[in-house]
């Protein structure tokens, strides 16, 4: 029983990384329907934030509030200039959204430097669970992820804005025709998510090495994520990250981590092939 | 019309052969170490016309394409060393092994997308997956494969003499290459002009109206994912004979953005221009790189986004349609 | 005269709607007939039905005595039956000349030779060279059944191949549908009476689901019934 605990923590933790990491893109992607590659870089830069923050005295809370104002104001900022040409244009987002990530990740390395950044976790105590010690920040990171689901589920469900881009993104022309700036609602769901990501990047920086390449790890993970949920919703974030983090933690028990993470990425184009519409269907 | 379009076609044809003339004479003004460079960029051309072939034959754009470059470098490898065959047999069968892990793993992946009606978008991110999960069990295999290390060794192709079998010299390579990426260009320029073409095309356009008049388009789609593979695993091993090693940058999601970019810059469904495209980026590589090797990724970000807003059909459309608005001026 | 398709007892819900009910019709070779019928009269659902892009819930479809049920689009469009959808579906992106080459599968000897002449027939030789994304409505329409025609089918189905032409327009898909009938059976659903008039053709009707009255143009616009629930009073 003891020896349970720990492995379900470990796959809650993993799920609440994928969740922080699935929740932009399942607006941006999701919900916009642009593959934005540059996603896992939104991720470094609020990891690079809280290095940035502490680095100047602040503290990891200071940094939580920081990053996403870093994020909206980046996403802004590309939708502006890149995105918002793009809309009808997929196959030109990958292409354009890949090149800022190169962009943003040499971007970093050059002024940051190629060394990990240093990063301060809020909390470095453990504690006893059914007998089993668990770091804390970790428990705080699953409540943490927790909390910011069910906010941005209730802030698109319940909110004059939610309303707003759930009519844009389902039909652009009626919302038009309703008097929504359609255009606005786009940049600001852009901001929106590459502030998400940054939250992200900001609560799971004490878990990793900060470097600019970081976000790569995550950006075919958070991909799937969103597929397998389907439908770039919350609930659909959370089944994603649900089956590819407990997938992954299970199979980590079994065989080599780079290996379990294949078999996951495999196990999760077969549900898509068979799922399109993912797991939890609009 | 029919004049100035034949005169068009033979100005085209006389470039095209005074390009051949210079392009198998490089070695003798530009030294043997720019020459094996170019050889190697002609092979990641082989990848870039793969890729074309598929992106700008039929729009399905694979964002994987190195798992097949890779999987052609890693086939020739492990055959070629871990086999146990001599350097002779172990080269050409590795050759051949190469290039048939790649179709088999295309014709396995693709009947399980393709027939799955996974097309689009959908697509791109699959094959993007595949990329992934390519490396890592590159990584978890390392045992076949010499994970991050990679392996060495690979014998050169060797070709018989009167003294028994022998590699090529350096410049025998060059030329030995330089035909194999012509030939295949040329062979999948003439596969696709005429109707199969017009075929792929109409499949681009509108998938279920081909569909409705009768054509299996995905078995028609398959084919062309299959033979885009084997062509990009055609270049991996031979990238992999002649420089001797392989590691983990020859199935890296990295290479699979440099094939799109070759085709992006060199014009999509253009077929030459991606390959020349890729010798020219690669050239530009070079050059920024010496100059600052922490500049090229900045560049090759740019260039991505170039290619996205001021060429969208390619550099050599570009020309193309320069050419034909100088000849609209002339007229 | 043995029947070229023959469809039986088809029957097609949609949750509680009934959008076919026992329908049955049959067309034999070099016939042509139409299937006319309000808005919401099921024509759609049957069109769907016979070209095989719905399965109905019971009944059977025959061609040639060979099942159509269930067979994939590819293999149904090889059966010897052609379609035109009712929005003009051809390949934007290549020209009217390219639009008939693909239209003709397989090996073929004499293809530009056969290009030309229904170049010829739907009377856009002088547009051959152009894309077909830029021709005007009704251009698309007649290249949409030239298109059809190219794999010589025995019978060709189409839905609403009038719909947004204008009067001229009508009467001249009226007589290219004529001629093509000396080589194939054509079976049109259709909504403009204009066009069933200058077809004068063989008429089904159909209201609420079901087949109410078949008979001569002149029966149908004669008959008591039709006109209430669909030509006039309705």
């Amino acid at each position: 029983m003891t020896a349970a605990i720990p492995a379900l923590l470990n796959a809650m933790t993993l799920i609440s990384i994928l969740m922080l990491v699935g929740l932009g893109l399942a607006i941006i992607y999701g919900l916009m329907g642009i593959i934005n590659m540059s996603h896992g870089d939104f991720i470094t830069v609020g990891a690079f934030s809280l290095a940035l923050v502490q680095g100047l005295g602040g503290s990891f809370w200071m940094a939580l509030i920081v990053a996403p104002f870093i994020g909206a104001v980046l996403g802004f900022c590309i939708e502006k200039t890149i995105i918002q040409f793009l809309y009808k244009r997929p196959l030109g987002a990958i292409m354009a959204t890949w090149g800022l990530s190169l962009i943003l990740q040499q971007g970093l390395q050059l002024i940051f430097g190629a060394s990990p950044q240093r990063v301060i976790s809020p909390i470095d105590a453990t504690v006893e669970i059914f007998g089993a010690s668990y770091p804390a920040y970790r428990l705080l990171l699953i409540a943490m992820a927790v909390a910011i689901m069910i906010a941005v589920h209730l802030f698109i469900r319940k909110t004059r804005f939610g309303l707003d881009l759930r009519t844009v993104l389902q039909n652009p022309e009626m919302a038009d025709a309703l008097g929504i700036d359609t255009r606005r609602v786009f940049t600001a769901a852009f901001a929106l998510g590459a502030g998400l990501a940054c939250i992200a990047g900001v609560l799971l920086a004490p878990l990793t090495a900060v470097i600019a390449q970081m976000g790569t790890n995550y950006l075919a993970r958070s991909f799937f994520v969103v597929i397998v949920g389907g439908a770039g919703s919350v609930p659909g974030v959370v089944a994603g990250a649900s089956f590819v983090g407990g997938a992954e933690t299970m199979f980590n028990y079994m065989i080599p981590a780079a290996m379990s993470q294949a078999l996951v990425l495999v196990l999760a184009v077969i549900l898509v092939r068979f799922r399109p519409n993912g797991l939890v269907a609009r | 019309m029919e004049k100035s379009q034949k005169t068009f076609a033979r100005l085209w044809a006389l470039i095209g052969i005074a390009a051949l003339i210079t392009i198998y004479a490089a070695p003798l003004f530009l030294g043997v170490y720019s020459a094996s460079l170019f050889r190697d960029a002609m092979l990641f051309g082989l990848m870039a016309l793969g890729l074309d072939f598929l992106w700008g034959k039929t729009g399905v754009l694979s964002f994987g394409h190195a798992t097949f470059f890779g999987a052609g470098a890693y086939g020739m490898a492990i055959v070629s060393t871990e086999m146990g065959l001599g350097p002779v047999a172990g080269a050409w069968l590795g050759l051949l092994g190469g290039i048939a892990l790649a179709a088999a793993l295309a014709l396995i992946i693709g009947y399980f997308l393709i027939y799955g009606g996974v097309r689009g978008s959908y697509f791109t991110i699959v094959t993007l997956a595949l990329g992934v999960i390519a490396k890592l069990v590159v990584l978890g295999a390392s045992d076949l494969t010499g994970g991050d290390a990679g392996l060495l060794g690979i014998p050169s192709l060797q070709f018989p003499t009167r003294s028994g079998p022998q590699p090529l010299p350096e410049i025998g390579q060059y030329w030995f290459v330089i035909s194999v990426v012509c030939l295949m260009t040329l062979a999948v320029w003439w596969a696709c002009s005429g109707r199969y073409g017009t075929l792929l095309k109409s499949i681009e356009d509108n998938e279920r109206r081909a569909q409705a008049l009768g054509y299996n388009t995905s078995a028609h789609l398959l084919a062309v994912f299959v033979g885009s593979a084997a062509i990009a695993a055609l270049g991996g091993a031979l990238y992999a004979t002649t420089v001797g090693v392989v590691a983990t940058d020859s199935i890296d999601l990295a290479l699979s953005t440099q094939a799109i970019i070759f085709v992006a810059i060199g014009g999509r469904g253009t077929l030459f221009g991606p390959v020349l495209a890729a010798v020219a980026v690669i050239w530009l590589e070079q050059k920024i790189s010496s100059f600052d090797a922490q500049l090229w990724p900045l560049f090759m970000g740019g260039l991505f986004i170039l290619a996205v807003f001021a060429l969208p059909n390619g550099a050599l459309k570009g020309v193309e349609r320069l050419a034909a608005k100088l000849k609209g001026a002339a007229k | 005269m043995t029947a070229l398709l023959t469809a039986t007892g088809l029957h097609k819900r949609f949750g509680g709607v009934i959008a076919t009910n026992d329908v049955s019709i049959s067309i034999a070779p070099l016939e042509i007939k139409c299937i006319i019928g309000a808005n919401g009269a099921g024509k759609s659902t049957l069109f769907n039905i016979l070209c095989g892009a719905l399965a109905p819930d019971s009944g059977s479809v025959t061609f040639d005595g060979q099942s159509l049920l269930g067979l994939p689009l590819h293999k149904f469009a090889r059966t010897g039956i052609a379609r035109k959808f009712q929005m003009p579906s051809v390949f934007n992106s290549l020209t009217v000349a390219q639009n008939l080459e693909t239209a003709c599968r397989g090996k073929v000897s004499d293809l530009p030779r056969r290009v030309d002449a229904m170049l010829d027939r739907i009377r856009q030789s002088n547009l051959r060279h152009d894309l077909a994304g830029n021709l005007a409505h009704g251009h698309k329409q007649w290249l949409e059944i030239g298109m059809a025609l190219m794999s010589a089918p025995k019978l060709l189905l189409l839905d609403e191949p009038t719909a947004g032409m204008t009067v001229e327009e009508t009467q001249k898909t009226a007589d290219l549908i004529k001629e093509l009938a000396r080589e194939t059976a054509v079976m049109a659903i259709e909504h403009d009476m204009g066009f069933v008039r200058a077809l004068g053709c063989h008429t089904y009707v159909m209201h609420q689901g079901a087949m109410i009255v078949e008979g001569t143009f002149a029966q149908i616009e004669a008959n008591e019934l039709v006109r209430d629930v669909y030509l006039g009073r309705a």
